[in-house]
């Protein structure tokens, strides 16, 4: 019935105006307190984030800050130069030009080649692999030459750079970059190579003075850190500190840079002219030890000139001194008093001793000679008879004073110190031997030195070589010279120097005359031990002279060694003339007049 | 005093014209003793002072507002004169370091140009220049100061080069 559906409809309550979904968002207040819950809960998080950026990881973020606006540039050390003692440039660092490369960077490796190889004068293909290779930093080329620097400046200025002078995003060289570095040169090219040794290229010297005194000479990298921008500019006010570099330490040698020259000179002649394998010589001034010219000299391959050796043989290679050694044998004597220079020996050509006879070199009849003569002459035999008198014991002790088989006090690298069997370990035939240079091995420096006491009135000086240090502040500090030791009285020395007179004047050295000039000096003809077996090498023989002049006031000293002459193989030959060529260059470059008076005998 | 005096607006100036109304004339009173006076009340100064305090600190509104801006002004000008000096600064440096390796490079070809080879080459190629085959010797008279005594010798300091060390070292490593 209708009735009954109204009055339903009737019962029913009016329709309510429909709710949203019961839960917070139903309710204003729920839902203002969830949207502030939610905006704490933000808040909160990002207050948590900036006290952890703030307060836990500041540091690490101001320091990734830092690096990426601050641009740290290294300011190399530049090496200290190496000077002769005039101050003249040896050896010394310059800026040059290094090409090198990032090979993440690079877009086009096989065009950055082509376009680089014709100004590096390099292997296209060589440059492409490095600019291949794997990493962020790679070598193209180092240390170009001040040409080849400019070239490619102009190169990278052509390519990276539009008319108007601004740069371009795309371009062949995308990843390679130049950069100035330092590279040693020697402005007189290989002139004392063997002495200067040498540089590698990231600075560090490996061999030679370079590598002696590579602390020093070395110096301390700076580094300036400066704040830029994206563009690279510097930002005004922004971080800027400087480490500024400290320059390595000069050194200043006690070589002449022109008697080097000339030392190198005459030895390359020498060597030319004999077909030697090469020859050494030492320039010294006796009475303070230092050294003013030390030359190797090498014969060039396949007929070429001589050049200057890659080895300092003068003090890393030694030799059998051969008779220039006699000089110890007859000091001793004489100040041990076993003779005077005048006594007289009856002195055969020929002397057994033990299981092997020693000769003269030339044969002769039984001769009277006197001290003087036996040393003009460079008699074997007569300078075994007087080793035998003065004994083993006495002859080994005066080997040993004189400085033989002990390292010189250069420190030089590689310096070898010689050698010379132990007393208890002579043979029968070491009287014999020893005495007359032979079964010894020293360098030429040992020998000179042996020399330079005769010459110095029985003091040994110690060699110098380098005579001052001056610091990067331009402070001079000279190198303080070794204590002197006396090895024999006054009175032995000037008794030698007279017979070394001698020798020179009419015995074996003759040729190291020098004119106005008095030279007292002594020859040596030594053979060449095999390296390889026991005895000597076959027709091998090392040609010496060391003396000094002038004998009334020595003030200059030399040996000069010819390793391996063909043909003339005497030390009078071809090792005297050597010597008076050097000396008689020496003695006018560093004005050392003649005696007054007639040259002759020393006083 | 009368009641209407006592009650007048405060602010209000006696006698002053209001719209097109005539001035009053002034009123005077007498005092106790008979003495005609003018008409007198107490002025209340404090919306005075008000007024001139906001005066005041209009003014130094003002001032501080102008000297915002001008600070601003020469902050950015200090700032743009800053950027100009660094990029001088910049650009000395980098002359300087070119000078400096210019300088390096001169020193390089000075002591190559002096090296003993060049200067023998010269001598003999382009010169013509032969090596002597003695050396001569000059003896000085008799009575003459004896030269031994006062020459150079090798162990002298300066040796035989014409520029002592002191006066080379100085232009060596500058600025590096």
């Amino acid at each position: 019935m209708p009735s009954i559906g109204i009055s339903t409809l009737d019962r029913r309550r009016p329709p309510t105006p429909r709710r949203p979904p019961t839960g917070c968002a139903g309710d204003p207040a729920k839902r203002s307190i969830a949207l502030l819950v939610v905006v704490l809960v933000l808040l909160g998080a990002i207050a948590a984030r900036t006290g952890y950026l703030q307060v836990v990881a500041s540091d690490d973020y101001v320091a990734a800050g830092l690096r990426q606006r601050i641009t740290p540039i290294a300011l190399p050390a530049d090496r200290g130069s190496i000077f002769d003692r005039n101050g003249d440039e040896l050896a010394m660092s310059v800026p040059s030009t290094t090409v090198w490369a990032d090979p993440l960077q690079v877009v086009h490796p096989q065009e950055a080649a082509n376009v680089l190889a014709p100004v590096l004068e390099a292997d296209p293909v060589a440059i492409e692999a490095a600019l291949r290779t794997k990493g962020r930093f790679v070598y193209v080329k180092r240390q170009l030459t001040p040409e080849m620097g400019t070239r490619v400046a102009a190169l990278f200025r052509d390519i990276t750079m539009d008319d108007k002078g601004k740069p371009r995003h795309d371009h062949p060289l995308k990843g390679v970059f130049l950069r100035d570095e330092p590279t040693r040169v020697r402005p007189a090219g290989d002139l004392a190579r063997a002495l200067l040794g040498g540089v590698d290229p990231d600075g560090r010297g490996y061999a030679g003075l370079e590598d002696q005194y590579d602390k020093p000479l070395l110096g301390t990298p700076g580094e300036l850190l400066i704040e830029r921008d994206l563009k690279g500019n510097t930002i005004a006010a922004g971080e800027q500190r400087l480490n500024p570099a400290l320059r390595g330490a000069d050194l200043v040698l006690t070589v002449d840079r022109s008697l080097q020259y000339e030392v190198e000179r005459v030895l390359g002649d020498a060597v030319a002219s004999s077909q030697a394998k090469g020859a050494m010589a030492v320039v010294m001034n006796p009475r303070t030890g230092e050294v003013l010219a030390m030359a190797n000299m090498t014969a060039g391959r396949d007929g070429a000139p001589p050049v200057p050796a890659g080895s300092n043989a003068a003090l890393v290679s030694t030799f059998e001194p051969g008779s220039v050694n006699k000089i110890v044998t007859m000091a001793a004597a004489i100040e041990e008093g076993v003779h005077k220079p005048t006594d007289v020996l009856v002195v055969p050509d020929r002397l057994p001793v033990s299981v092997h006879t020693f000769s003269d070199h030339d044969p002769h009849g039984p001769m009277s000679w006197t001290l003087a003569d036996i040393l003009s002459q460079s008699s074997n035999v007569g300078t075994i008879m007087v080793a035998q008198e003065l004994g083993a014991t006495r002859v080994d002790e005066y080997l040993r004073k004189f400085g033989l088989s002990s390292f010189t006090g250069l420190d030089f690298p590689k310096e070898s110190r010689g050698s010379m069997l132990d007393l208890s370990e002579w043979n029968g035939t070491s009287i014999g031997s020893i005495p007359i240079g032979q079964g010894v091995a020293v360098n030429a420096m040992q020998m000179l030195g042996a020399f330079n006491i005769i010459a110095n009135k029985g003091v040994a000086i110690p060699p110098r070589l380098v005579r001052a240090t001056v610091d990067g502040q331009g402070v001079e500090k000279l190198t303080r010279p070794g204590g002197s030791r006396k090895v024999i009285s006054e009175a032995t020395a000037q008794e030698v120097t007279r017979m070394l007179v001698r020798a020179v004047a009419d015995g074996t050295g003759d040729k190291a005359r020098i004119d106005r000039y008095t030279v007292a000096g002594k020859t040596g003809t030594a053979r060449k031990p095999s390296v390889t077996s026991r005895g000597y090498v076959e027709g091998a023989y090392m040609a010496s002279f060391a003396g000094f002049v002038p004998a009334e006031n020595p003030q200059l000293s030399a040996i000069v060694v010819i390793d391996e002459p063909v043909g003339g193989i005497y030390g009078g030959q071809i090792a005297a003339p050597v010597f008076a060529q050097i000396s008689q260059y020496a003695l006018r470059l560093l004005r050392i007049p003649p005696p007054p008076g007639p040259a002759g005998a020393p006083r | 005093m009368s009641p209407q005096a006592a009650s007048a607006p405060i602010g209000r100036r006696p006698g002053r014209v209001d719209g097109g109304e005539a001035r009053p004339r002034r009123e005077h009173q007498r005092d106790q003793h008979g003495v005609q006076r003018p008409r007198l009340r107490v002025v209340d100064d404090s919306n005075l002072r008000l007024a001139a305090r906001r005066k005041r600190v209009r003014f130094l509104g003002v001032v501080a507002a102008v000297v915002v801006v001008a600070s601003l002004f020469g902050l950015a000008a200090f700032q743009a004169v800053l950027v100009q000096g660094q990029v001088r600064v910049d650009t000395l440096a980098n002359q300087m370091a070119e000078e400096q390796a210019h300088y390096q490079q001169l020193r390089r070809e000075v002591a190559e140009l002096e090296s003993p080879q060049r200067v023998v080459d010269e001598a003999v190629g382009r010169l013509g220049m032969v090596k002597p085959d003695r050396v001569e010797y000059l003896t000085p008279p008799e009575g003459a100061t004896s030269i031994g005594d006062r020459h150079p010798s090798v162990s002298d300091d300066t040796s035989h080069g014409e520029r002592p060390w002191a006066s080379v070292k100085p232009f060596l490593g500058a600025g590096s």
